[in-house]
């Protein structure tokens, strides 16, 4: 049973096609990787999805409902949440009142106490955002989407600028939730993206040139010549 | 357990200052000095007014140059109600209520949907169309003569004794300023620092930010309506330069002056700003290049504003903790 439907989905930026009529389907409880190279497209297509851009054309439905005319903030009542490759929230304000904007919008400030505990921030919560480091900062990031109650997380870059230790500890909590939520990943590390997902779709300059379970794709000759450098 | 911890939730350094400045104020009545009440009362009527406006400055992040348009309004609501429908001050302050929200709602409506430097065109504007009409409806708010009279004695409440009227505006000022305490410690309290911080983070929480910006609005046009509504009372008269953009402008100054990243930053800046213009403008013929200077100083050297001074010097001799007034 289906959860997300891209069909036909366009984004120019002047004459410069950024995602170009990009169509496909993602089922309930797939684990799935979007990569390519820097300028293939992966974040504008997310942008496009949970409408921090309009498209130029096509459409997108998430769990039955045409979303491609809601604005951002329905989507995310919806269920479908997204986080971002730089780290996007609300710099001055405390750890806590981080995670609490999202428990108070879906009633889950009950358990912001829990969420940061699974996620090992517990110690950071009376800090403010700025004064903790990146790889805390990406966490506090995921706890805000698990309050949420999201049906499907996409993860823009999780592990990107992240030390050793950060990076295993993400990749952890990351293979936990997958059992439990429709996740997509857009990632450029592959060890990362090989060990999380059931499913890797491959874009470059804009379209999708590969999609399929990560053992054919790793063997696909088009997608070693251009991405992974013809290892 | 759970009442006791909710408590201490609460309590924090602004309160406890906000508790201490209403009990001084409450003192400076019993001197019995008519100066001193003079100046209190319009450090109440003009705290008022720029804690009321920097909810949308300080908080929101939106800046305003037509807040002499909310301010106006409850001024002339209860000059208008006063002297035509009902004689009574104290139902002429509340009436300028629904006015105000009716007025802010109107205006949200009209500039919120657009981005922040639109705003301060369009609250601009808005406001020197509000001063234009007070100007050339002669036959109603009485042109640039403005209306005279508005009582002070009415049907309810007689506040013509200078210690009445001091205690009428202290009241007003405590439960507005208690109130906005509780919506800086409420959850609308942080979803509107979190819509100055990052407005467009907002909406992919669910959450909408034109309704957010309405929700400030609204509070922020209200209380500066109230501030207007005392001071005509206050004064007994009200002319169309309170609607002036350049009256609409104080509260910014004030909020810039006390520091408006500080729950009590514009109420310190009302203290400052009206100190100032009431003592120092009778002796010094340039005061205004002096208040000019000082705010260029303040802007290019102490961004905080007084409060930020502070924190930094009680931060450099390690008491920093005992002045973490942000809200």
């Amino acid at each position: 049973m289906e959860i997300l439907r891209v069909e036909n989905i366009t984004k120019r930026f002047g004459r410069f096609v950024a995602v170009d009529n990009v169509s496909f389907t993602i089922s309930k409880g797939e684990t799935v990787a979007i990569i390519g190279p820097n300028g293939a497209g992966k974040t504008t297509l997310v942008n496009v999805i949970t409408k921090k851009l309009e498209p130029d054309g096509g459409r997108v439905f998430f769990d039955g409902i045409d979303i491609t005319r809601l604005p951002p903030q329905k989507i995310s009542r919806l269920g479908l949440i997204r986080t971002f490759q730089v780290v996007n929230l609300f710099p001055v304000l405390k750890v806590r009142e981080n995670l609490a904007l999202a428990g108070l919008r879906a009633g889950t400030t009950g358990e912001v106490e829990s969420v940061a505990e699974i996620l090992g921030i517990k110690r950071y919560l009376d800090k403010r955002l700025v004064e903790v480091p990146l790889g805390v900062q990406k966490l506090v990031e995921l706890g805000i989407s698990l309050l949420l109650k999201p049906k499907m997380l996409i993860l823009d870059e999780p592990v990107a600028g992240l030390g050793a230790e950060d990076r295993f500890n993400m990749v952890k909590v990351l293979l936990e939730l997958k059992k439990s939520l429709n996740l997509i990943v857009i990632e450029h590390d592959m060890d990362v993206v090989f060990t999380l997902v059931d499913r890797i779709i491959v874009m470059d300059k804009g379209r999708i040139i590969a999609d399929g379970k990560p053992e054919n794709i790793r063997e696909n000759k088009l997608v070693k010549e251009i991405y992974l450098g013809g290892e | 357990m759970y009442m006791l911890r909710r408590l201490r939730a609460l309590i924090d350094g602004n309160i406890i200052a906000l508790l201490l400045l209403i009990g001084l104020l409450g003192l400076i009545s019993f001197t019995g000095h008519r100066f001193y009440m003079y100046i209190a009362t319009l450090i109440m009527i003009f705290g008022i007014f720029a804690m009321g406006y920097n909810i949308l400055f300080g908080y929101a992040g939106l800046l305003s140059f037509g807040h002499g348009l909310f301010f106006g309004v409850g001024a002339y609501s209860v000059a208008l109600f006063t002297l035509n429908v009902y004689r009574d001050p104290l139902v002429g302050v509340l009436f300028s209520i629904p006015i105000a929200l009716l007025t802010s709602i109107i205006v949200g409506i009209l500039t919120l949907k657009h981005g922040r430097v639109y705003f301060a065109i369009l609250t601009l504007a808005l406001s020197m169309i509000f001063w234009s009409a007070l100007i050339k409806l002669r036959w109603l708010t009485g042109g640039s003569d403005g209306l005279v009279g508005i009582p002070k004695r009415g049907v309810l409440v007689d506040l013509s004794a200078p210690t009445v009227f001091y205690y009428f505006t202290l009241v007003f000022f405590a439960a507005i300023m208690l109130g906005l305490y509780m919506l800086n410690k409420s959850r609308y309290g942080l979803l509107l620092r979190a819509l100055g911080t990052n407005e467009d983070r907002l909406p992919f929480l669910g959450y909408s930010t034109f309704t957010l910006r309405m929700i400030a609005l609204t509070i922020s046009g209200v209380v500066s309506a109230l501030a207007g509504a005392l001071y005509a009372v206050f004064y007994s008269v009200v002319t169309p330069d309170v609607a002036y953009w350049t009256f609409g402008a104080e509260p910014l100054v004030m909020s810039l002056i006390g520091g408006s990243s500080y729950f009590l930053g514009p109420l310190v800046g009302a203290i400052i700003f009206v100190s100032l213009t009431t003592t120092v403008a009778r002796f010094a013929e340039y005061w205004m290049l002096l208040l000019g200077a000082a705010l260029i100083a303040m802007i290019l050297f102490f961004r905080g504003g007084l409060l930020g001074f502070l924190e930094s010097l009680a931060g450099r001799f390690k008491l920093g903790v005992y002045l973490r007034w942000r809200f």
